[in-house]
């Protein structure tokens, strides 16, 4: 009778720890990618300060393109929840990146502009909410609240963001009236 | 305390079997000492290794969630990372050492720092997707560890986030029927039947049951059935797990893993569950099943019968078992298509027999776990009567009192029948005896 293989205890546990952190490594490179090689915008922002059961204190980012009128951006389309949207974005006169038109699939490049992927959250008959999965800015307790209190003051508040060429978008950085305050490092 | 019972137990029991015969005086003492060495005073090691696992684990995580901004990305990332190698490290060492009492709750701690590792990833770079798909990614790297190192502990961890992760996405994302669900659970439950491990069994059907209950509302209006045809099917698909769980028992079948009894008992849980329900519910009847539900009934009810009559060929059922169970069946699956047979007192009167039935039948299979659950939902089924009934005192009373002496008889009836069994029964058996000696 033919022997059942047997792969030594340790050749299976080097392996499996092998396999996970080539996962975790996945997951940090396609951060890095955006990180490091995507089209840097501004986007406008509101944060407020919660706390995750897991991830700590972060300031919720709420922007100006996460709720977007629908009948003037999307005279045609008919949005569900969960569905994926792509808005085509371009800088204004105040800095701030706003979006221009929306779409149900990945439009042409065109120059000037980038586009930004998200999920559709909710809809209204006047209205879309969307996510795009930057709500969060992770920081100590201190600092979330200190974001939280600038909106309170009215001062401006930007999300630097870097976006890939397939639209995901990764917080590279802060900006208050105008000026990079905070740079998020690679590592 | 319950080890030492089991003890006593075994020790009083030990004594009437070696007066019959049946076993040798001079083994007794192997037999005691073996029921001692087994005994689940050599798991608390292991016990209290998961649980010092689950502290850590809590301490890692906390750690994270701290936001320690004076370490940089890289110190924190490297850390994690270096922690998860250094408990697969450990487990090496434990394995080489014959520590394997500890080795389930480093796995444990491993696969706990691996979700570690995806918390500070997520919260080092502000990453806020769909949140359901980190604990996807994480019951996937501990089912990992499960298959490559047959960890039962990382498996029954698998299994609290693969639920975690589809109860966020039904309640949270309203993603029902949420099919993604499936294939996940699997994987999960086939590493369960690969290790044998019969608690992640358990697991494996009730986190299956989970999902079907909370998506069933949908999963009807995906297939298209009327209320009718699903529930009839439900009915069928329990009353036949309930008597393949009895056969796969008492065959001992080798695909079972001793699941049989458990399975007999969660699916006539659910059988005397839903049957309650139904009765207190008002039915919307749509009919007779359209071609396709009826197909796939006629298919269930032929395997059912087959089951029935493997069960009667086994001996667990006897002849009054069987036409009683096909008769329960095809009252209960009727029901559910013919509207006169909703009557309160008819549906009563049957229910309260099934939960006799079944109370008779699990003692004859000394059954304890069956009995309870007859009893209870005699008790239920007794009260729910009773509460549908006051104000018609009369009825209700006659009722109870008719019940009352029937039972009464039945119970007088059913012990002249085993003194008498017993009667003819024994002359024959010390013949054999003397035959055999």
């Amino acid at each position: 009778m033919k022997k059942p293989l047997f792969i030594p205890f340790w050749v299976r546990a080097v392996t499996v720890v092998l396999v996970l952190t080539l996962a975790l490594g996945f997951m940090v490179g396609e951060r890095l990618k955006i990180l490091t090689s995507g089209t840097e915008i501004v986007l406008k922002t509101k944060p407020v300060d919660p706390r995750d059961f897991f991830r700590g204190h972060y300031a919720r980012l709420n922007f100006d393109i996460s709720e977007i009128p629908k009948v003037a951006n999307t005279p045609s389309m008919d949005f569900k929840r969960n569905d994926p949207v792509f808005l085509r974005l371009k800088r204004t006169s105040n800095g701030f990146w706003d979006v221009v038109y929306v779409y149900d699939h990945y439009p042409e490049q065109q120059p000037g502009s980038v586009i930004i992927r998200g999920t559709v959250k909710s809809t209204y008959s006047t209205k879309l909410r969307i996510r795009y999965g930057i709500e969060r800015y992770f920081a100590p307790k201190a600092q979330a609240l200190k974001l939280e209190g600038l909106t309170r003051k009215e001062i401006e508040v930007g999300v630097i963001l870097r976006i890939s060429p397939k639209g995901e978008a990764a917080i590279s950085g802060l900006m208050i009236e105008g000026k990079k305050i905070h740079e998020e490092p690679l590592f | 305390m319950l080890n030492k019972s089991y003890q006593q137990r075994l020790e009083h029991d030990l004594e009437g079997w070696v007066k019959n015969g049946w076993v040798d005086r001079q083994n007794t003492g192997a037999i005691l000492a073996d029921a001692a060495r087994g005994s689940s005073s050599t798991k608390i090691p292991a016990i209290i290794g998961i649980l010092g696992a689950i502290l850590l684990a809590a301490g890692v995580v906390l750690f994270v969630s701290a936001n320690w901004q004076e370490i940089s990305k890289l110190t924190r990332l490297l850390l994690l990372l270096a922690a998860m190698w250094f408990t697969f490290v450990v487990t090496v060492w434990l394995k080489r050492t014959s520590h394997d009492y500890l080795l389930e709750a480093i796995l444990f701690l491993g696969a706990a720092i691996f979700g570690a590792n995806i918390i500070l990833i997520a919260q080092l770079y502000h990453i806020d997707n769909h949140y359901p798909d980190g604990l996807l990614f994480w019951a996937v790297g501990t089912l990992l560890i499960t298959l490559f190192l047959r960890s039962r502990a990382t498996l029954v961890l698998a299994f609290c986030l693969i639920v975690s992760w589809a109860s966020i996405e039904i309640l949270e994302f309203a993603q029902h029927p949420f099919w993604p669900f499936l294939p996940v659970w699997l994987i999960a439950a086939g590493l369960a039947y690969w290790l044998s491990f019969r608690f992640a069994i358990h697991l494996a059907f009730l986190s299956f049951m989970a999902w079907f209950f909370s998506s069933i509302d949908l999963l009807i209006k995906w297939s298209g059935f009327s209320d009718s045809e699903t529930g009839g099917l439900i009915v069928l698909f329990l009353l036949t797990s309930f008597i393949y769980g009895l056969v796969m028992e008492r065959k001992n079948s080798p695909l079972s893993l001793g699941f049989g009894d458990a399975l007999a008992h969660y699916a006539i849980s659910g059988l005397l569950l839903i049957v309650f329900f139904f009765q207190v519910e008002t039915i919307e009847f749509d009919g007779w099943p359209a071609t396709l539900p009826f197909v796939i009934l006629a298919g269930f009810a032929a395997v059912l019968v087959l089951g029935t009559f493997i069960a009667r060929s086994q001996k667990i059922f006897n002849l009054t078992d069987t036409a009683l169970f096909l008769g329960f069946s095809t009252w209960f699956i009727l029901s559910w298509f013919i509207p006169a047979l909703n009557h309160l007192w008819l549906q009563a009167a049957i229910y309260l027999g099934l939960t006799i039935w079944l109370l008779i039948f699990g003692q004859k299979q000394y059954d304890k776990l069956l009995v309870i659950l007859a009893l209870i939902a005699f008790g239920c089924q007794v009260f729910y009567l009773y509460m549908e009934t006051l104000g018609t005192l009369l009825d209700t009373s006659v009722f109870f009192l008719l019940g009352g002496v029937l039972l009464i008889s039945l119970a007088l009836g059913l012990e002249m029948l085993r003194r008498y069994l017993e009667r003819t029964r024994d002359p024959q058996d010390s013949r054999s005896q003397e035959v055999a000696s």
